[in-house]
C-alpha cells in the first residue's frame, strides 16, 4: 500500500498514486447505521417532530426567495447579467423607404458635382449631421425602445433625410438641365 | 390679352442687340411684354442676381445685363403665364461668364416662380403668391397676402411681411432664416440652417430642424398653435400670449426650463428624459416642443 509522500515533489500526474487507503476501516459502522434504520418500524402518522422539519424547509425557501429577490432588486445594473432583449426590435426604416433612399443616393455624387465646392461642402456637412442624428436616435432607442417620441423624430429624420437628398438632387438636375 | 404694341418692338429690337453676334462682353436688356394682372411669372436664371418687385401695370419688364456665356433671354408668354429664362451657352464656361443681372418688375397680384442656382433674389411688393427656389444664392423677399413657398440648400433666406392669414412655407438644408414682421401661418423646415423669426402675430407654426437653433419671438392668439422639433438644436420661444398658453414640452437629455418658475421634470427614477406640461392660464395658446438633446426655454417677456 502507498502512502502518499508529501515531501516528494510530484511534476506529472501519472506520479500519483492510484489508490489511498483511508486511516482506519469506516465501513463497519456505516452497515450498522444502515441495518438498524431497516429494522425500524414505519409510522403511521406524521410526527410533530417531520411536520416541524417540513415548516422549517418550506420556511427556509420562502425566505430564500425573498432574500433573493431582495438581492435582485439591489443589484447594480452592471453586474445585472446581460441578456438579448426577448422581442427583436428593428429602427431600420422599412424596403420601399430603403429602395427609393438608395435610388435618391445613386443620383447623389452627379447632382453634387453640380453644385458650387462651397454649397458642396455644406450639404454634406447636413447630410453628416442628419446620418449622426439617426445614430443618436437609435442609440436612445436602444435605451428606452418604447418611447414615443424617439420613435416619432426616429420617422420624422429619416423623412427630412429624404428631402434633403430629393431637395439637392432637383437642385443639381436643375443647374445641370439650365 | 392684346399686346403692347410699344412692347412688341421694344421687345424685338432688344432682342435683336441681345442675340447680335458683336454684342460686348455684357449684354444689357430692356423688354417689356404685356401681361395679366394676376397671371403667372415665372423666372430662371442660373447666376448673378434676380430683382422683383410689383408694380400696378398690366405688363412685365426685363431689364439688366447678360454675361458674355449666355446664349440668350428667352421672354415669352403663354396665355396668362409668363417665361424669363436665361439660357447659357453649352460647355463649360469660364468662371462669371454664365451671370445675368435682372431686374423684373411685374403686376403686383402676379403669382411669381423663381428659379436659381446660384444667383440671389430678391422680391418686393407682390402681393400673389411667391414660389422661389435657390441652391445657394440668397433669398430677402417681402411676403405679401398670398404667401410663399420658399426652398433653399445652403443659401440664407431674410423674409420680411406676410399678412393676416398668409401661409408661409420655407425649407433649407443648411441655410439661415430669418423672418422679420410676419403674421399668419408658419412651416419651417431645416437641417442646420438657424432659425431667427420676430413675427407680429403667429396663427400656427410647425418648425423642424435637425441641429439647427430655433429663436421665436411671437405674439400668440388663444387660437395659436406651434408645433417644433428639434434634434440637437436649441429651442427659445417669447410667446405673447394675452390669453394663456399651454406648454408640452419633451427632451430626451436636453434641459427645459420656463420663466414662469416650470421646469422640465424627469420623466423616469432611472433613465433619461424630461417633461413639462403646464398652463399659464386654462385655454390660450397651444405649444407642443419636443427635443432629442436640444435644450428648450419658453418665456413671455
Amino acid at each position: 500500500m502507498n502512502t502518499p509522500d508529501s515531501s516528494r515533489r510530484v511534476d506529472r500526474v501519472s506520479q500519483l498514486p492510484q489508490d489511498i487507503a483511508p486511516a482506519r476501516d469506516l465501513w463497519p459502522a456505516i452497515a450498522a447505521q444502515l441495518g438498524s434504520a431497516e429494522s425500524a418500524p414505519a409510522a403511521p402518522a406524521p410526527s410533530r417532530r417531520r411536520f416541524g422539519r417540513w415548516s422549517l424547509g418550506i420556511a427556509a425557501g420562502v425566505a430564500l426567495l425573498g432574500v433573493g429577490f431582495l438581492i435582485g432588486r439591489q443589484t447594480p445594473d452592471a453586474l445585472a447579467p446581460v441578456t438579448p432583449p426577448m422581442v427583436a426590435v428593428s429602427f431600420e426604416p422599412g424596403e420601399s423607404y430603403q429602395k427609393a433612399r438608395a435610388a435618391q443616393l445613386e443620383q447623389l455624387p452627379a447632382r453634387l458635382a453640380a453644385l458650387s465646392p462651397e454649397s458642396r461642402r455644406q450639404v454634406l456637412a447636413s447630410l453628416e449631421t442628419l446620418r449622426r442624428s439617426l445614430d443618436d436616435i437609435r442609440k436612445a432607442l436602444g435605451e428606452d425602445p418604447a418611447n414615443l417620441l424617439l420613435q416619432s423624430m426616429l420617422v420624422n429624420t429619416y423623412q427630412e433625410e429624404m428631402r434633403v437628398l430629393t431637395t439637392v438632387n432637383e437642385a443639381g438636375s436643375a443647374g445641370q438641365e439650365i | 390679352m392684346m399686346f403692347s404694341k410699344t412692347g412688341w418692338l421694344l421687345g424685338a429690337a432688344l432682342a435683336l442687340t441681345t442675340l447680335s453676334p458683336l454684342a460686348a462682353a455684357q449684354t444689357k436688356v430692356d423688354r417689356v411684354i404685356a401681361a395679366d394682372v394676376s397671371g403667372t411669372v415665372s423666372i430662371t436664371n442660373v447666376a448673378g442676381a434676380i430683382a422683383v418687385n410689383g408694380w400696378d401695370r398690366a405688363e412685365v419688364r426685363a431689364t439688366g445685363t447678360l454675361g458674355k456665356g449666355v446664349e440668350r433671354l428667352d421672354f415669352t408668354r403663354q396665355g396668362s403665364r409668363v417665361v424669363i429664362k436665361v439660357i447659357l451657352k453649352r460647355g463649360n464656361l469660364p468662371k462669371g461668364d454664365g451671370t445675368a443681372t435682372l431686374q423684373i418688375s411685374l403686376p403686383r397680384a402676379s403669382r411669381l416662380e423663381v428659379s436659381s442656382v446660384s444667383a440671389d433674389v430678391t422680391a418686393d411688393g407682390i402681393s400673389g403668391t411667391q414660389k422661389i427656389s435657390t441652391v445657394s444664392g440668397d433669398l430677402v423677399a417681402e411676403i405679401g397676402k398670398g404667401g410663399a413657398e420658399l426652398q433653399s440648400v445652403s443659401g440664407d433666406a431674410k423674409l420680411r411681411g406676410g399678412a393676416e392669414g398668409a401661409k408661409l412655407r420655407a425649407s433649407t438644408v443648411s441655410g439661415d432664416l430669418m423672418l422679420r414682421d410676419g403674421a399668419g401661418d408658419i412651416e419651417i423646415q431645416t437641417v442646420s440652417g438657424d432659425i431667427n423669426a420676430q413675427l407680429r402675430q403667429m396663427r400656427s407654426g410647425r418648425v423642424r430642424t435637425t441641429s439647427g437653433d430655433l429663436e421665436l419671438e411671437a405674439a400668440l392668439p388663444s387660437t395659436a398653435t406651434l408645433d417644433v422639433e428639434t434634434v440637437s438644436g436649441d429651442v427659445e420661444i417669447t410667446a405673447r400670449a394675452a390669453g394663456g398658453m399651454s406648454i408640452d414640452a419633451q427632451s430626451f437629455s436636453g434641459e427645459i426650463s420656463t420663466c414662469f418658475g416650470r421646469e422640465g421634470e424627469p420623466t423616469s427614477k432611472y433613465g433619461p428624459g424630461k417633461r413639462l406640461s403646464m398652463q399659464t392660464v386654462e385655454g390660450g395658446a397651444n405649444l407642443r416642443i419636443k427635443t432629442l438633446s436640444g435644450d428648450v426655454s419658453v418665456c413671455d417677456r
